[in-house]
């Protein structure tokens, strides 16, 4: 094997994949960039140590989920009857001068019972952030899609949480997915060596 | 086995300097020191090792996630004809636009859901190649009527507090001229057909490729659910919906399931019809 780089620190050669000199032990000067450890499905998560660490990373990944549904569920305990009240006032403005307008307790039961779903999506989250995720992806853009209906204005309002939201809870859904197929193949090579 | 087992050697080439068997005291690939006569330390040795495994494609949303994406899909392109519906009617102040606007969606809605099912006619024709047993179709009916009632109870302990009006499914199709056949078409045989087709075929099926069963019923039953965007039918939703996916797993049937939908819709009709003058509330 033809040695390709000579170690700066004792000159000796080493091959060309070497990180590290085989003489003295100090690091060559690498190719690669050291930089943040990128996880992705295409490393091959061979050995049990390198499996760990992966799955560590989804799991770490899927628990964004339950960071996103408890935000909504705290956002919207907190700014569900601000919204109410906004939509009082705005119909009171629109029925003129000294006009009262009352909120339905119906409302109340909608907005806190949204938070309450949230609620219970979060604490499902934490033992099954998968299914959790799918469920809170489709009832928070369902909601905020039958807002907008009645309230074209309301999208905008928040619209970077709304995002962020979105953007964890679909994260997750792709560290469940990816989660599960490390599962599959480990399961799979456990049955393939006798 | 990849190169660099444990008491391999590489033997030296001949004409070039390079560091000597005696002299590779250090791992090439993380620098500790080294067991004599081998190339790479044991972890790095076990990692190399590792280096002929199966390629990995990267998970994406074509290949591992399309149950899911494809599921999603839908029920977002069934939620946004359901929107549409609800827009067109929010825009006019003429109450003879509902029973158009009601037929046209179930319309575009039946051909999206037929859409899909054929392009996920993997998953979903099981269901529809069998019947399961003969016995489930009596035992959907019967089941349909403890549902209804369930139903009819939280509508009523729901108009008992609040001041909301009832709502009826048949009166603004009949003043439309549709008359009962098209009532029980566009109320009954259609979201039987269609919902079932979406929520228990494609949408249970996928999910159950990539979740437990047991996952896979619950998620597609909170998704029949809020498909319906009725906050205050959420819970007897959520009880059918579970029913019906577990119908579909158990019978290995969408028919079953089709056939408690139908009932149960048709009993909201009848009681529509003939007063309620039969259920104790």
């Amino acid at each position: 094997m033809t040695a390709a780089v000579s170690c700066p620190h004792c000159a000796a050669s080493n091959p060309l994949d070497a990180a590290f000199c085989e003489s003295c032990g100090k690091a060559l000067p690498s190719v690669a960039p050291a930089g943040p450890r990128v996880v992705t499905a295409e490393s091959a998560p061979a050995t049990s140590a390198a499996r760990a660490m992966i799955e560590d990373d989804l799991r770490k990944q899927m628990k964004k989920a339950s960071t996103a549904l408890l935000i909504v569920a705290v956002l919207q305990a907190a700014f569900g009857p601000v919204a109410l009240m906004v939509m009082k006032a705005k119909a009171e403005k629109d029925a003129g001068p000294g006009a009262v307008m009352e909120i339905e307790p119906i409302s109340y039961v909608i907005v806190f019972g949204l938070a309450i779903a949230f609620f219970g999506l979060w604490l499902w989250s934490r033992v099954n952030p998968f299914a959790a995720a799918i469920v809170g992806l489709v009832l928070f853009v369902s909601v905020h899609l039958l807002d907008a209906v009645a309230d074209p204005a309301q999208l905008a309002r928040g619209i970077l949480v709304k995002i962020i939201v979105i953007v964890m809870l679909v994260q997750a859904i792709k560290a469940g997915l990816q989660h599960r197929k490390l599962r599959e193949e480990q399961t799979r090579a456990g049955m393939a060596v006798v | 086995m990849g190169e660099g087992g444990v008491g391999q050697e590489q033997p030296p080439a001949d004409g070039a300097a390079e560091a000597t068997v005696e002299a590779r005291r250090f791992c090439g690939a993380c620098g500790t020191p080294r067991e004599l006569n081998a190339l790479l330390c044991r972890t790095c040795a076990d990692r190399a090792a590792a280096a002929v495994s199966i390629a990995n494609p990267a998970i994406s949303f074509s290949s591992e996630g399309a149950p899911i994406a494809s599921a999603l899909a839908l029920y977002f392109v069934f939620l946004a004809g359901s929107m549409i519906g609800i827009i067109i009617l929010l825009s006019t102040e003429d109450d003879r636009l509902g029973a158009p606007v009601d037929l046209w969606i179930s319309v575009i809605n039946a051909v999206i859901v037929l859409a899909w099912t054929a392009r996920s006619w993997h998953d979903t024709s099981p269901g529809l190649r069998r019947t399961g047993g003969l016995i489930w179709y009596p035992l959907a009916a019967v089941g349909a009527i403890f549902t209804f009632l369930i139903a009819s109870g939280v509508v009523a302990f729901v108009g008992l507090i609040t001041n909301l009006p009832e709502v009826r499914y048949s009166d603004y199709l009949l003043e439309a001229g549709y008359g009962w056949i098209g009532v029980i078409l566009l109320v009954c045989v259609q979201p039987a057909i269609i919902e079932e087709l979406a929520f228990r075929g494609v949408i249970l099926s996928g999910m159950a490729r990539v979740m437990a069963v047991g996952d896979a019923i619950i998620v597609s039953a909170m998704m029949f659910m809020i498909i319906h965007l009725s906050a205050l039918s959420f819970p007897h939703l959520l009880l059918i919906g579970l029913v019906l996916g577990w119908m579909r797993v158990h019978t290995g049937s969408l028919y079953p399931g089709m056939v408690l939908h139908f009932v149960h819709n048709g009993l909201v009709v009848w009681e529509e019809a003939f007063g309620g003058r039969w259920l104790p509330w």
